[in-house]
């Protein structure tokens, strides 16, 4: 892949990161730090506050300190609301709909997983421990305004 | 057929006498006489008398033979009869004494015919069967009545063998009264006897529910256990078709199926959804198949089936245990994988970090690591501890609610105390059996529950109880939370459903508690109107009593 042209390198874009656990959190936030693209990375550590922000409610009201994701990573093991429901929501959102949604998750035989596709997630990325991949995965998945595309990532 | 001797004596008038035949004779042969040796008229009268007394002797003579020969032909037939007879025949006194008997009689006793005469009858009756005979003997004398038995005869080889007796009255010569009696060898019979009576005991006492039907399927037989599982009498079925049974969730598709399976036939198998009298539905598995008369047609349908409710409820449970299973075994690596990438991408960051001599960074890695390590270890306990209940109890105890709740409370006084928790306990004088520390677990677990979905609640409350329901106490934990979403309701008890993962536990609690209920005979099941309208935990012990605490001041 020629990274010259690649989107980690393109402008920034904003990256909804939905994950319950900070070291996870933390080994995103690590892996896209060297990438212009990643330089609106915004993290929450539930599903209730990634719904609150998509849908600008509560704290995340205005739109301006609360930007709308070009893309988002999202966790399916969620306290309070689970990732497969914060998921149906972004899917039955007429302005949510297009948001390429990446899930993450440790195994690649998540039975959350197919229902996770079937709700319409992007791709899936493995949680291994150096997210090898994961910024090469971003690249080829994130196309704004590109139609559907699934990418079964070994 | 020849003229009986006798018919001679007793001629009619028109039949000529011996005198008539012999004269006849006489006359025809007169004529060789010659008549030069004529003798003179006296002694020609006397001549003539006695030539025709000779002819009359000769036909005496030959009459007399003839009826010889023919005595021999009756008395032949009769020894055929009396005594090549298919049934052994013997006459008896008064006191069984046999008088006379016939050969079939000797042969089916094993004996010599003369080894029989005068022997009591008795002696070849088995002597568990002697009191059966003397009955016959003694009611066939007093009344004159024919009477019939059934006993076992043993022969003197000792075998035995099935007979049948018929014996009937009568009078000897002499006008003694004798009995005869015909002997049947019924072994045969009594052997096939044998085998329906066991046939149809196997049947009557049978597990299974068994129905035969008719042709147009109307039931002609049922046997006890389907009036047990059903609860129709005998009589309530007869003659009923057995869809009275129907429970009306098999397609009439599945109904056809079956009876042009049945029709060509053939055995169907399958299983019905069933209602009893009562109402009540079971599942049974059955068996049906035509039964064919002599001629071959289908003439019966016969249907054997079992009660599989209980089977049904088991395997359903199982398989909801094996799927408790499956999760339990994928969360459990699911949630071990998790601290593990985290320990490993942080060992890698470590690295980069040291050599880079980025020390703060490096601090920062190693509690990353450190509390991913810390988080496995609090998870391996819990598994551990969860697998252990059940295996390692401690010896049952009896205590009062309030004791068991209290202790419960210390354990989670801090988060009690920290979110200004209002709690109730029953005064009820209640009185829990089991393994202690596992019944304040489960106290404590939903305590520590209740507080953790207060939600927003400005005065949260937790009430602990007791109710009544039917014949059984119910104990209960309630909270004025933000109750629970109907939708989880069901994964709630499942193992690591935990809804807040940055809680302490991992989401284990509430599969624990159901766990220790379940081992103390109980079942535990949650009610909630909803989301902010608080939680109630309901659940059964075995064993739990109301009792006043008087009987109980020792402890």
């Amino acid at each position: 892949m020629n990274k010259e042209n690649s989107i980690l390198n393109g402008p920034p874009i904003t990256i909804l990161l939905v994950e319950d656990e900070p070291a996870h959190a933390e080994i995103v936030r690590r892996n896209l730090s060297a990438f212009p693209v990643a330089h609106r990375l915004i993290h929450v550590g539930d599903g209730q506050m990634a719904l609150d922000y998509l849908l600008r409610q509560e704290g995340y009201a205005d739109p301006v300190c609360s930007p709308r994701p070009e893309l988002i990573l999202l966790d399916l093991r969620l306290p309070k609301v689970d990732g497969l429901e914060v998921l149906r929501q972004i899917k039955s959102s007429r302005d949510l709909e297009t948001i390429p949604t990446v899930v993450l998750t440790t195994s690649a035989t998540d039975s959350d997983l197919a229902a996770a596709y079937s709700l319409g997630a992007r791709s899936y990325q493995l949680k291994p421990a150096n997210f090898e991949g994961f910024t090469e995965l971003l690249d080829t998945n994130y196309r704004p305004a590109s139609g559907k595309q699934r990418v079964s990532h070994e | 057929m020849k003229k009986n001797p006798r018919n001679v004596e007793c001629a009619t008038p028109k039949e000529p006498t011996l005198r008539e035949l012999a004269e006849g004779v006489f006359q025809e042969n007169a004529t060789q006489v010659p008549e030069q040796v004529m003798p003179p008229e006296a002694t020609r009268r006397t001549l003539h008398e006695l030539r025709v007394h000779q002819i009359q002797l000769e036909m005496q003579n030959e009459e007399l033979r003839r009826t010889q020969a023919e005595l021999d032909i009756v008395r032949a037939r009769y020894f055929d009869l009396y005594d090549m007879a298919p049934v052994g025949y013997c006459t008896l006194d008064e006191q069984g004494l046999i008088l006379e008997s016939n050969l079939t009689a000797a042969i089916l006793l094993g004996v010599a015919r003369t080894a029989l005469v005068t022997k009591p009858i008795s002696g070849f009756i088995l002597r568990e069967d002697h009191d059966i005979y003397y009955l016959h003997r003694k009611q066939l004398f007093e009344t004159g009545v024919a009477q019939t038995c059934e006993l076992r005869m043993v022969k003197p080889d000792g075998t035995t063998f099935w007979a049948h007796l018929d014996g009937n009255a009568a009078r000897d010569e002499e006008g003694a009264p004798v009995c005869r009696l015909v002997l049947s060898d019924i072994t045969a019979l009594k052997r096939h006897e044998e085998k329906i009576l066991q046939l149809s005991q196997a049947v009557e006492q049978s597990p299974a529910l068994i129905i035969i039907t008719n042709r147009d399927g109307e039931i002609e037989y049922v046997n006890p256990k389907f009036c047990a599982v059903t609860g129709f009498t005998r009589e309530e079925v007869m003659g009923r078709n057995p869809r009275i049974l129907k429970s009306g969730d098999k397609e009439p598709e599945d109904y056809r199926e079956m009876w042009t399976t049945l029709l060509a036939g053939n055995e169907w198998r399958g299983e019905f959804h069933n209602r009893k009298k009562s109402g009540e539905v079971y599942w049974e598995s059955s068996s049906i198949s035509p039964i064919r008369n002599a001629a071959g047609e289908i003439a019966h349908f016969l249907a054997v089936k079992e009660d599989i409710t209980e089977r049904k409820r088991t395997e359903k449970a199982l398989q909801e245990k094996i799927a408790e299973m499956e999760r339990f075994t994928f969360t459990v690596s699911h949630d071990l994988k998790s601290p593990l990438v985290t320990i490993k991408t942080f060992l890698g960051y470590l690295e980069e970090d040291v050599r880079a001599q980025k020390m703060d960074a490096a601090d920062r890695d190693l509690a990353y690591i450190h509390g991913a390590a810390d988080k496995m270890g609090c998870l391996l306990d819990e598994v551990l501890d969860l697998a252990r209940i059940g295996h390692k109890m401690n010896s049952p105890v009896n205590a009062p609610l309030q004791g068991i709740v209290q202790e419960a409370l210390e354990l989670v006084a801090g988060q009690i105390a920290g979110r200004g928790v209002r709690v109730e306990v029953t005064q009820e004088p209640v009185w829990l059996t089991g393994d202690r520390p596992r019944l304040v677990a489960i106290f404590e677990n939903l305590l520590d529950n209740a507080v953790k979905f207060l939600g927003d609640q400005p005065a949260p409350r937790v009430e602990i109880g007791v109710e009544t329901e039917g014949c059984e106490l119910v104990l209960f934990v309630r909270d004025n939370g933000k109750g629970i979403d109907t939708r989880h309701r069901a994964k709630l008890f499942g193992l690591f459903e935990k809804l807040d993962p940055h809680s302490p536990g991992s989401g284990m609690g509430l599969a624990m508690v159901r766990r220790i209920v379940e081992v103390h005979g109980g079942k535990i099941w949650v009610q909630s109107d909803g989301v902010g309208r608080g939680a109630t935990f309901r659940f059964t012990l075995a064993k739990t009593q109301l009792k006043s605490n008087e009987t109980n001041s020792h402890e």
